[in-house]
Parts: structure tokens; sequence; C-alpha cells
């Protein structure tokens, strides 16, 4: 049998992974098997932190993302354009690279997120105070191109027009706030 | 063996200046934390950077804060982590100015603190900014109002890594969010003695609370001295958190204050034995190790705060348990100690000290 992550090596590593009552098997060469931490995941770890915990939840996730995806993905691939973590590396930290990452790896840490924080996901305290009116700048932007696709789509050009004069304008102003490289966007 | 040392107080006194301020609910309450973590939105989280990195990040900061013609209003210091002593580093993790983390990663590790020792902002840590308020006594509220008002003055200069819907991201996820967490440090020996204290650890856990020992994660509680705090840092605000927090603490008070008058009402004299007989091995014994020390301290100052010993402050706790760990032991003593010297040295020291209040 065949490593189905590499189809490549012979799959030496076979096991089944029981989540919430559904059960996945899974067969892996020894690289790919260490690779994305699957040999850990159920070995022995004397040096059990929140870190591995974790880590754990993350592969949970993971064999969630697998099996709910027919058309094999390979989510050991994913990885931050910005920072480079890969995946697989994410997995066995379970620090995060850069503020990047909470976009790439959004599908994953999404549910780990709301275990970790009694069901919450939404952020509700400060927002700084320079960045805090970039922000709203951009929810603005935002709706704004909403609206203009909403108008093009109904062939109101006269108001299109209008609407696209705007987001040129809040977009020069973003460009002259954010010159010191402040990008939350 | 000669060391070269650093003659700024931070090392060298044993107490905080603000430890020997008297702050609410200072018989049960011992301190109040307020940590904010901060990254800077153009570099990698520190897990990731390389050394080359690390410097940049350490240099932005510095050249950002500390140049001819800026004024902060908090006086605050710079001290590199790679230019200390070990011991050095020691005394500033026991006063919990820095966390072992800071010490193991040497990574161009930093941290900026005033002269009261206050304020205190690990730089490369975990995050790229921890700031940290301490105050006396049960004051979370004060804590959080310096927090904000000192991460309002580095948000002025530095851009953060923010998100709309996560907030202040943070590299690892259980600090995303508003990336606080508050903590007081409590003297609970009444609720120990009277086996009650696993009953209200359960029971602050299932509110979401953490509860640890003195020194922070991984280790037991030493002395009767609990650490409490939240666990979530998401979808409550700063201020719903503090509140929740400080609620249940009170209600821990309460619990501890009736266990104290149980106590006293029903077994006076066999708390008044155990005290004394405590205070007779602090100031006679000639090896102490640092959990038996913990212990009898706890009951010293149990006898404080009940009033069966009137001859001592309260700060002395502190200064006692402070004076008992390895980095200021060694700190007094001008030397290196190997573990089991340091028995020896603890308690010379602290019949010192006792002596000092006859």
């Amino acid at each position: 049998m065949l490593c189905q992550q590499c189809n490549k090596n012979n799959a030496s590593i076979h096991f089944t992974k029981i989540v919430n009552g559904e059960k996945n098997e899974y067969h892996l060469c020894e690289v790919c098997a260490e690779e994305n931490g699957a040999i850990l995941s159920f070995g022995f770890n004397d040096n059990f932190s929140v870190n591995n915990l974790l880590s754990g939840l993350l592969n949970i996730n993971q064999s969630q993302g697998y099996s709910q995806s027919n058309n094999k993905v390979n989510t050991f691939a994913i990885k931050c354009k910005k920072c480079g973590l890969a995946y697989t590396e994410l997995s066995k930290l379970g620090r995060l690279g850069c503020s990047d990452c909470y976009k790439a790896f959004d599908n994953y840490l999404q549910p780990l997120i709301r275990r970790l924080h009694s069901g919450n996901f939404q952020h509700t305290g400060k927002v700084p105070k320079r960045g805090g009116k970039h922000i709203s700048l951009s929810k603005k932007l935002n709706s704004l191109k909403q609206e203009l696709k909403v108008l093009i789509s109904n062939e109101d050009f006269e108001n299109a027009a209008i609407v696209r004069d705007k987001i040129k304008e809040l977009e020069n102003q973003v460009i002259n706030e954010g010159k010191d490289g402040n990008d939350y966007e | 063996m000669e060391m070269i040392m650093n003659n700024k107080s931070y090392f060298s006194n044993i107490l905080s200046p603000w430890m020997y301020e008297i702050g609410p609910e200072n018989e049960i309450i011992l301190s109040s934390r307020v940590r904010l973590a901060r990254n800077l939105d153009k570099y990698q989280f520190p897990s990731r950077c390389n050394e080359a990195t690390s410097k940049e990040i350490l240099e932005d900061i510095k050249s950002n804060l500390f140049f001819e013609g800026n004024e902060d209003i908090y006086g605050f210091d710079l001290i590199y982590i790679n230019e200390l002593e070990n011991i050095q580093k020691l005394v500033l993790m026991e006063k919990h100015l820095i966390s072992p983390n800071l010490l193991k990663e040497e990574n161009h590790g930093a941290c900026i603190i005033t002269a009261n020792e206050q304020i205190s902002i690990m730089v490369n840590e975990e995050d790229h900014i921890r700031i940290q308020c301490l105050f006396p006594g049960l004051q979370l509220k004060q804590a959080l109002e310096l927090a904000n008002k000192v991460d309002d003055y580095f948000e002025e200069k530095f851009d953060y890594a923010y998100s709309e819907d996560k907030g202040y991201l943070t590299s690892c996820p259980t600090n995303v969010g508003t990336g606080l967490r508050a903590s007081v440090m409590m003297h609970l020996p009444a609720l120990k003695m009277t086996n009650q204290i696993n009953n209200i650890v359960t029971a602050m856990n299932q509110l979401g609370l953490v509860v640890r020992g003195i020194y922070g994660e991984g280790s037991e509680a030493i002395g009767n001295i609990f650490q409490v705090s939240n666990q979530t840092t998401l979808g409550k605000s700063e201020n719903e958190i503090i509140d929740d927090l400080h609620g249940v603490i009170l209600q821990i008070v309460e619990q501890e204050k009736l266990a104290r008058k149980a106590i006293i009402a029903t077994n006076k004299n066999r708390l008044e034995d155990r005290i004394f007989r405590s205070f007779g091995i602090l100031k006679y014994s000639r090896i102490i190790s640092s959990n038996e020390a913990a212990e009898h301290i706890s009951n010293l100052r149990l006898g404080i705060d009940t009033g069966i010993i009137d001859s001592i402050p309260s700060t002395v706790l502190f200064e006692l348990l402070n004076l008992s760990l390895p980095g200021f032991l060694q700190m007094n003593s001008g030397r290196v100690l190997m573990p089991e010297e340091r028995d020896y040295f603890r308690a010379i020291l602290i019949r010192e000290k006792l002596n000092q209040f006859q």
C-alpha cells in the first residue's frame, strides 16, 4: 500500500483517529507521518505543555478537514505567504509566525480559538487609536466596493460613478495614513 | 569568585518599592498584576525570528523610545538581558519583573522598567512586547488603567499587529483578542488548613479562571500563595475581564476571612502553637530548605494578620520569601552557591532579618 500523502513510499504507519465518533483511517510512510506530527500526537510526550495541547487540538481540526473535503486537498501543504510558516510546523509548535498567519490558517484556527475562549471568536475590547481610525476607513471602503458591484450589475452607471469617486478618495486617505507601513487590510 | 555587578537598585533591593505600600485587602491579596501582549505588525512573531530580526526589533524599540530629547513620563530604563550576570537575571525573575521565558531565549531579549519597579515591559519574549503593571493588594482596575496608558504610549510609536475581528494578534492563540492576563497573588493559609482549597480551585476552574503556584506556569503553590488569573482573552472587553475576576476574588477573600475566624474561634490554641513553632524554627534553624521556609513564613504572616504576632511588619512575608530564593541568596552572599550551601545561607539570612524586629 502506498502512502496516502506522498503516493511514493510504502505506507508503514497505519492508524485510526476517532473524533466525535467519526472514524478516519490513515496510511502514511514514516517521512510523511513524522512531517505532520502523527507520531507525536499519539506517542507519549514528556514535554507536555500548552503548546502540545494546542497542537493536539490543531491535529483534530486537521483530521476533520480531511474527512470533510472530498477533493483531496493536501492540508499539510498550506503555508503562510508572508512568513512561510507551514501547517505542519504550526501543528507541531502551536505558535503562529506572524500576523498574516491568522488569515492563512483561519479555517483551522477558528474552531481552536472558539474552544480556547469559551466559544468566543469576536474581539470586543480595545481598538488601537491610530490603527483603529484606519480600520473604520477600510470597513467603509469595503462596503462602498460592495455597493459599487450592485450598482454596476443594475447598470446604474450614474450612481456607480459617484461611488467610484468616493472609493478613490478613501483609498487615497488610506494610502496617506498607511505610509509608514501600517497595513491592516 | 568575583562578579562585576550592575549597581542598580533592581538587583540589590529585596523588595520592589511598591511592595512597601499597603493596598486594599492587603491581609489576603498580596499583589495585583495586569499584562498586555502586543506584537509589531511589520515583523514576524519572536518564535519565528532569526537572530538578525530579533536584533532589529530591539533596535527599533530602542530608537523609538530612548533617544535624546524624548522624555517619557515613566522614567523608563532599558536593560539588555544579554548583558546581565546569571544571578541578576534570577533576581529580576524572582521579583516577577521578567519571565523565565525571557531568560531562556537569549534572543536579544530586553526589559524596560521603572524605578519603582511597578511597570515592566519585556521585549522579544513570546510576543514582541509584553507590558506588565504591578500593584499592592487588590487593585486590578488601577493596574489595567496604567497598563492601558503605557500601551497607548507605545501605540503612538509602533504599528501593532491587530485585526478587526481577532483583536490584538499574539504568537499563541491563547492570548489573542485583548492580550490581557490579569492576576492576583493570594495568601490562603486558612482555606488550606480547613481543606477547602481544592474545592475552591475546582470552582474557580469552572468559572474559567486559572489557579497556579507563586512562580506561575508549571509549579506548585509554595507557602499557601496562589495566583489566580483569567483564562480567556477573546470575546470580553478588558473591563469585563477585570470586573469578573475582581468579583470572584472578593468572594474568595470572604471565604478566607471566614475560615480564619472559624479557626480562631474553635482552635485558637492550636493556631497559636503552630504560628509560634514556625516563628521559632525561622528564628533558630541553622539549615532550612526553601519549601520548609515557605511553609513557616506563611504561618508567620498568618500570625501577623490575625494579631497573634504584633512586633513584625506584614512585609516580612515578601522579604523572607524573596531572601530565600536562589537569586537573592547568591546576590547577598556575593558568590555562586551550591544547592546544599543555599539551605545554610538561607537560615542565616532569615535569622538576621528576624533579629531586626525584637
